[in-house]
């Protein structure tokens, strides 16, 4: 949603680089984005409250520092979800989000099958495979090495079905990374069930930050374009959304809730739709895991309290 | 009288060689088909309605 011009005149103010009005649900606020903390102070002593169409928000400030222009479609260091990658033998898609895996916990990236391994062309990649970003479309080199393929799910032709497009790679050690974190979205908090009708977003290599809203949550589709651009493989127990939200190089991204719990990994789409496998069975079959994060809620709070107080006077009470 | 997850299992039987039907679903009440054409598309299925959402096909991004 444009932000209204009222709050785009603070960006004249020194030291405030960016303004928004999110829509991730909960109380509303305008995020102030400032350069420094003595901006971020100023901020809360000066407009603790902006009037957006005549009603009062609290403001948020957050330092941010300046921002520089970052195409999804540059090499990108850290490395976060939202941004362009590929086998070393594809074109370009989209990293999904940085997972663990579930025994040894080390950081993956996870993405589709189609984009970290290469079963366009009629082979599947190799466990090993060297992973680049940005993807070799976007002028990947093997001086851009990020990850190695791990493990797949091996796409199965008729009449054999599928429940994912999905793979997984092994960053490679050394590289700076940011966890369960997306461009344009930030950290994810869990996972969970789509719904039809929430709305749902993603941040992908093409059309960046989009959003759409859940139109099915369990669809046997069949998809084109696995092994030859012709022949299709079918997928069951899929996500649709109402609207085609991603586009080619959006593979690989997933949808998130707006409490940005992920709850698909979008891999393909028609002129009036985009689709997505259900998480839960992504996260099953390739043995990985995005754990929840609690945030605690001001309502919270006094809960939170009491169940601490009793422990701290135990503690004192003892010594 | 069927239920819906028999009616949708039906639907899977008869709708699978249609080279126009890309894709099917169900709600409580109804069987969705995804298709490029209605053609050769029954309006019920085990006695549930079937509801045709026009389409192109679909295919990796």
């Amino acid at each position: 949603m444009p932000v209204p011009p009222e709050l785009k005149k603070k960006l004249e103010q020194e030291g405030i680089v960016g303004v928004s009005d999110p829509e991730f649900g909960g109380e509303r606020v305008i995020r102030v984005y400032v350069e420094t903390e003595e901006d971020a102070k100023r901020v809360l002593m000066e407009m603790p409250e902006v009037k957006v169409a005549g009603v009062s928000v609290k403001t948020e400030p957050i330092v941010s520092g300046r921002f520089y222009a970052l195409a999804r479609t540059e090499k990108i260091r850290p490395i976060v979800g939202g941004i362009s990658t590929g086998n070393y033998r594809i074109t370009a898609g989209t990293l999904g989000l940085i997972v663990r895996d579930k025994t040894t916990k080390k950081p993956l990236i996870l993405s589709n099958n189609h984009v970290l391994t290469q079963v366009i062309n009629g082979i599947e990649g190799e466990i090993g495979d060297p992973i680049l970003q940005p993807g070799p479309y976007d002028g990947g080199t093997e001086n851009d090495i990020v990850a190695k393929l791990l493990r797949f799910v091996t796409i199965k032709l008729p009449p054999e079905t599928n429940l994912v497009d999905a793979a997984v790679a092994e960053i490679v050690e050394g590289l700076d990374f940011k966890e369960f974190e997306i461009m344009d979205i930030g950290k994810v908090t869990g996972i969970a069930e789509a719904r039809e009708g929430e709305r749902v977003f993603k941040s992908g290599r093409t059309t960046g930050l989009t959003q759409s809203t859940i139109f099915d949550t369990r669809a046997t589709i069949k998809v084109y374009g696995y092994y030859s651009p012709d022949s299709y493989a079918i997928f069951e127990d899929q996500l649709i959304s109402s609207t085609p939200f991603m586009a080619g190089g959006d593979s690989g991204s997933v949808w998130v809730n707006e409490r940005k719990e992920v709850v698909g990994l979008g891999f393909a789409g028609s002129d009036r739709f985009s689709c997505a496998n259900r998480i839960q069975n992504v996260i099953n079959l390739l043995d990985i895991e995005i754990p929840t994060v609690r945030v605690v809620t001001m309502s919270a709070l006094p809960l939170l309290a009491l169940a601490i107080i009793p422990n701290i006077y135990l503690m004192f009470k003892k010594s | 009288m069927a239920t819906i997850l028999e009616a949708f299992n039906e639907a899977r039987r008869i709708l699978s060689g249609r080279p126009n039907v890309q894709g099917i679903s169900y709600t409580s009440d109804r069987i969705i088909v995804y298709a490029i054409s209605a053609e050769g598309i029954p309006t019920s299925i085990l006695g549930f309605p079937v509801e045709i959402i026009i389409t192109g096909p679909f295919r990796i991004y």
